[in-house]
């Protein structure tokens, strides 16, 4: 597809838009960042450092999200929540990954003890 | 300026190949060529191509004159998607570490437990048979003492004193008279006191030689001495250990009947084997009459 052949169907869009009355409140998008971030926030976003920082940005996002569709801005407020919501995606995923990383690091902490524990004759807890 | 006259400068720009693509783009892109030549691409393939996707798109509405401001939020979306994806891939490789790390104790566990069984059986074995070692050893001495004690009985006089066990051997069976060499008929009992030292097993053992009253008193204790230490000899030539035997001479000291009879001084003339005797401890190296 050439450049302008992309651009033809937004024109196309944009043209549309303008007889419709305005882009609409992103009402669904709000409703899946909100509860984006909250799962986040079960997952313990907030206890880690980089989940933390990613569910920082979520929450300072949905914020902007909500700020822009009250000033009309419905379009911008729809890409600040999708932005909020890969950020609350993010911080959920680097939660999860940030636990198990822990829980595998105590199970080898746990194997490495045991083995050390057989190599100088004790016994085994 | 409106979205839409925006969005056709935008492109009529891009059109002419004046357009630089906005940071965050650039930032998506490098992301996604980094995490697709990481882990990711083995551990999280389905997470990557949905970047990969995401980063497609700000590509395309940035080629498509789309606004600036679209294309960056476009462009945030796709760098958290690559991120999403190496996280993704970070996760599957602890599950794996975990997974490993877990088995391999379950299995070192397994096999600490089948080895403590191993040890415990084998300590169990080696209980049993020194239990029964002990035990045989334990019948194989009460058999030893009872034979010592059937062989000591035996012999002609025998009785138990709180000095020991005192083996009395008559002086006629034993010597001539006034001679210190043994009767043939005295190796033979020898040879029977001998046997049944040798089984009571390691005993301090005393040879006491007596006389009567008949004669001079240092001549008795000379004599007493000489067939002590004669008994004495003949014992270690049967395997008496010389270390644990010794020989005294008492002479007239001790006699246990009246020297003024016969039979009296028959009695008293004779070897008395004190076997562990209690006294034994106060017979001093130098004393004359004790010979080792």
């Amino acid at each position: 597809m050439t450049r302008w052949s992309v651009s033809a169907p937004i024109c196309l869009l944009a043209a549309v838009w303008g007889c419709g009355g305005g882009y609409p409140e992103p009402r669904n998008q709000l409703t899946a960042s909100e509860a984006a971030v909250r799962a986040a926030e079960v997952a313990g976003a907030q206890n880690g450092p980089q989940s933390a920082l990613h569910l920082k940005r979520a929450r300072e996002q949905v914020e902007s999200g909500r700020a822009l569709i009250q000033e009309g801005e419905n379009e911008r407020a729809e890409w600040m929540l999708r932005r909020a919501q890969s950020d609350a995606d993010l911080a959920l995923a680097v939660a999860t990954e940030e636990a198990r990383r822990r829980q595998a690091a105590a199970a080898k902490k746990e194997l490495d003890q045991l083995q050390e524990g057989l190599r100088q004759g004790s016994p085994p807890q | 300026m409106n979205r839409f006259a925006r969005m056709l400068l935008a492109a009529a720009v891009y059109g002419c190949g004046a357009a630089a693509a906005p940071q965050q783009l650039h930032n998506a892109r490098h992301a996604y060529t980094l995490a697709s030549q990481g882990p990711a691409a083995q551990l999280a393939p389905a997470q990557l191509d949905t970047a990969r996707l995401a980063v497609e798109r700000a590509n395309m509405a940035f080629g498509s004159g789309a606004d600036e401001a679209t294309v960056k939020d476009m462009a945030y979306v796709a760098e958290r998607q690559v991120a999403l994806a190496v996280s993704a891939a970070g996760l599957e490789q602890a599950n794996r570490n975990l997974a490993k790390y877990q088995e391999e104790e379950t299995e070192l566990r397994r096999k600490l437990q089948n080895a403590t069984q191993s040890e415990l059986a084998r300590m169990k074995r080696e209980l049993e048979a020194q239990k029964h070692a002990v035990a045989t050893e334990h019948e194989a001495r009460l058999a030893a003492e009872r034979s010592a004690a059937a062989a000591l009985k035996s012999l002609d006089d025998v009785r138990e004193e709180s000095r020991g066990i005192v083996i009395t051997l008559s002086g006629a069976v034993l010597f001539a008279a006034g001679q210190h060499s043994l009767l043939p008929i005295a190796k033979e009992k020898l040879r029977e006191v001998a046997q049944a030292l040798l089984e009571q097993g390691d005993s301090a053992i005393m040879v006491e030689g007596h006389t009567d009253s008949v004669g001079p008193s240092a001549r008795n204790h000379e004599l007493s001495l000489l067939r002590a230490q004669e008994v004495r000899g003949y014992l270690v030539s049967q395997g008496i250990p010389t270390n644990s035997i010794q020989a005294t001479g008492l002479g007239e000291e001790r006699p246990v009947a009246s020297n003024d009879t016969a039979e009296g001084r028959a009695n008293n003339r004779r070897v008395e084997i004190v076997v562990n005797p209690k006294s034994r401890a106060k017979a001093r190296p130098g004393d004359p009459n004790v010979g080792g």
